[in-house]
């Protein structure tokens, strides 16, 4: 008599399923899209349609504009496995120098030239610190991120540095700022996607020691990659100045996290490699302001979003990635 | 052989002592130019000096629990939050004192850092990404204890015991020889130096790289909530911040704990060493204080030595390096010119 356990047929587990549909290619770019979907469809039905008002989705669009351009940046540095979390500081630096500058020269033209060039040169600085002197990039922004929130509140002081209403109201609403973005965003993912340095950054960001084995010039990448994020960076402050007419010392302060946060909730891996993509950090900052705007428009307390967001994030986070069978660790510092 | 050995170690102290004395000695000369009052003027001065000391102590041992293994945890000044906050109002509830409090916010400490420790052996995603999202929430955690009003101190019966000099000097005696023994000379110190080798060696090898993980982040929690007792203390009350403004503690307290680690060279004793870290980089906040600087300029300051301080011992092999070579070429010079000198003599002979 035969045994029928022997007769079943070999089947998957569904831990076994759900672990062969996460190590698809096409998953890990995917499901931040059907996240950040799920929860305008989830919010549209708990507000009973009110989420898709034209002007909550543009408050939405707004709110995510100036973390989704840094992260955009971002992505070319956190491709290469570096980690940079000082660019909120960055920003606010030349948000800053870029407000003296048109207190100096009335000039608005001046003012968007300046900020984006600090933005670039200080994140150029960043590279060299990181490239030249060997410092690990974290200790870098790390120290960064508290010289240049240092710089800011020496030439701000206790006051704040006004720029023109007239200005502020042609940049936010005569269509500069969309403009810009998408002009950016799209070259952005362009050269990351479509080139040959993005494709040189994330063979970097996956192996280090086989890039340059194979020819790549390690230098001359990593500092594009910083180049690029810099001009995001700059252009997010042109933004910031555009958005709230004044610069404070406090300004972008604490901005470097958010960047990180809606890099990894958009789907990347802030250790870069292959799987990083240019779009991630936007994503992640549209899904980090819909899922604000929506939990406040049903109700809950500014306290209680910010504990929810930490553990949607956790749990996004969890069924993106791969379960490694040691512990992720890296040395960083 | 062992005389040799007994002069080495006391030179390697000597050496490590010696950071703070300099700065001492520098910042005395400075701050007596400018102002006419030097570092420590009077008692209340060596108080201050204390309590912040033992602050960034525990906050520096805490970062380097974890940062030796390759994990950044962000959620050490989470973690400090809801210890100090959710510890010192249970023990102030019960009437435990000064000495409650203290036991109550390392007690929740160690229960956060145990939370953390088995979510990430569980979860296993980046060190980072996790003290990220758990900051997150402690913060929420803290905003809804005691309505939104954290924890005050100041005129609470019992807590004097916190601003006292002998008091903190044993719980810093206490913290170095605790940490000493458990990073140095107990099974779990052998096994982390083990697993910072290589973690899948380790494994291998029997240990049980898990609970050494956990293990690390219990102990960077109880010594969270330590650091952020005496930090209250000093400041009279803590109120909870959103935003991830607690992870600001970890930033500030690296420069202390990466030069606590490079005296720890010295005299192979890293908990030792950050104490003597922590002691100069006090010391050199004082001098720039007395000299009358803002907070900013002092930052500026601090953090551009602590940016040349990283250059220099990043590239310290390299310097040595370069060092030695030019010793070399100079002596290949001389030895060129020497040999050129005795041939030459035979001919002028001749």
């Amino acid at each position: 008599m035969q045994n029928p356990e022997l007769l079943k047929k070999p089947g998957l587990t569904l831990a076994d399923r759900i672990d062969r549909i996460k190590s698809k290619n096409s998953f890990s770019l995917l499901f931040p899209f059907i996240v950040l979907v799920f929860i305008v469809l989830l919010f549209g039905v708990l507000t009973k349609m009110e989420f898709y008002k034209m002007s909550v989705i543009i408050s939405i669009f707004n709110q995510s504009l100036i973390v989704g351009t840094i992260a955009v940046g971002v992505s070319f540095i956190y491709s290469t496995g570096d980690i940079d979390f000082s660019v909120g500081n960055v920003m606010g630096l030349a948000a800053t120098i870029g407000a003296l500058s048109y207190q100096f020269t009335n000039n608005m033209v001046v003012l968007i030239m300046v900020t984006v060039a600090v933005g670039t040169l200080l994140m150029l600085f960043n590279c060299t610190l990181s490239l030249i002197f060997n410092v690990k990039s974290a200790m870098v922004a790390i120290i960064a991120m508290i010289l240049y929130g240092a710089i800011t509140t020496e030439l701000v002081g206790v006051d704040t540095l006004k720029v023109d209403y007239i200005l502020c109201r042609a940049l936010e609403s005569d269509g500069f700022r969309y403009v810009s973005f998408i002009l950016y965003f799209v070259i952005a993912v362009v050269i990351f996607h479509y080139t040959a340095i993005g494709r040189k950054l994330r063979f970097i960001g996956g192996n280090e020691e086989c890039a340059k084995q194979s020819g790549i010039s390690f230098r001359k990448s990593k500092y594009i990659g910083f180049l690029i994020a810099g001009i995001g960076v700059g252009l997010a402050g042109v933004f910031q100045i555009a958005r709230s007419g004044s610069v404070t010392s406090s300004v972008g302060s604490g901005m470097g996290m958010d960047v990180m946060l809606a890099t990894v909730l958009g789907g990347m891996s802030i250790f870069g490699g292959a799987k990083s993509n240019a779009y991630s950090g936007f994503l992640g900052a549209l899904t980090v302001s819909a899922l604000n705007k929506g939990l406040l428009m049903v109700g809950i307390s500014a306290s209680i979003i910010q504990g929810v967001r930490g553990l949607i994030f956790l749990l996004l986070v969890f069924l993106n990635s791969e379960r490694p069978s040691t512990l992720p660790s890296r040395q960083q510092f | 052989m062992k005389k040799n050995k007994i002069i080495s170690t006391a030179l390697s102290a000597a050496k490590a002592i010696s950071i703070p004395i300099i700065i001492w000695v520098i910042f005395e000369i400075l701050d007596r130019a400018v102002t006419g009052l030097g570092v420590i003027n009077t008692v209340a001065d060596v108080k201050t000096l204390l309590r912040n000391l033992i602050t960034s102590y525990a906050f520096a041992m805490a970062i380097n629990a974890n940062l030796s293994g390759g994990r950044m945890d962000l959620s050490i000044g989470g973690q400090m939050y809801v210890g100090v906050i959710f510890g010192g109002t249970l023990a102030l509830n019960l009437g435990w004192g000064g000495i409650g409090i203290l036991l109550c916010a390392m007690f929740i400490g160690g229960l956060c850092g145990l939370l953390i420790g088995e979510l990430f052996i569980h979860i296993r995603i980046l060190p980072m990404v996790l003290g990220l999202g758990m900051t997150l929430v402690f913060e929420c955690i803290c905003f809804a204890i005691n309505n939104q009003q954290g924890v005050t101190f100041f005129g609470k019966a019992g807590t004097e015991i916190l601003s006292s000099v002998s008091f903190i000097i044993i719980v810093a005696l206490l913290l170095l020889a605790v940490t000493t023994f458990l990073f140095q000379y107990s099974s779990y110190g052998y096994k982390l130096r083990a697993i910072q080798g290589s973690q899948k060696l380790a494994s291998d090898a029997g240990i049980n790289i898990f609970s050494n993980c956990v293990f690390c982040y219990i102990i960077a929690g109880v010594l969270a909530g330590c650091a952020g007792v005496f930090e209250t203390a000093y400041k009279g009350g803590l109120t909870p911040v959103l935003g991830m403004g607690s992870s600001g503690v970890v930033f500030t307290n690296m420069f202390p704990m990466m030069l606590g680690i490079w005296i720890g060279s010295f005299i192979n004793n890293t908990s030792l060493g950050i104490l003597v870290g922590s002691l100069s980089i006090r010391i050199l906040i004082i001098g720039l204080s007395r000299l009358g600087l803002g907070t900013s300029t002092q930052n500026l300051l601090l953090f551009s030595m602590f940016l040349v301080f990283m250059i220099i011992n990043t590239n310290k092999s390299k310097i040595a390096y370069r060092r030695a070579r030019k010793k070399r070429i100079a002596l290949a010079k001389k030895t060129r010119a020497d040999m050129a000198a005795l041939e030459e003599m035979p001919a002028l002979q001749n």
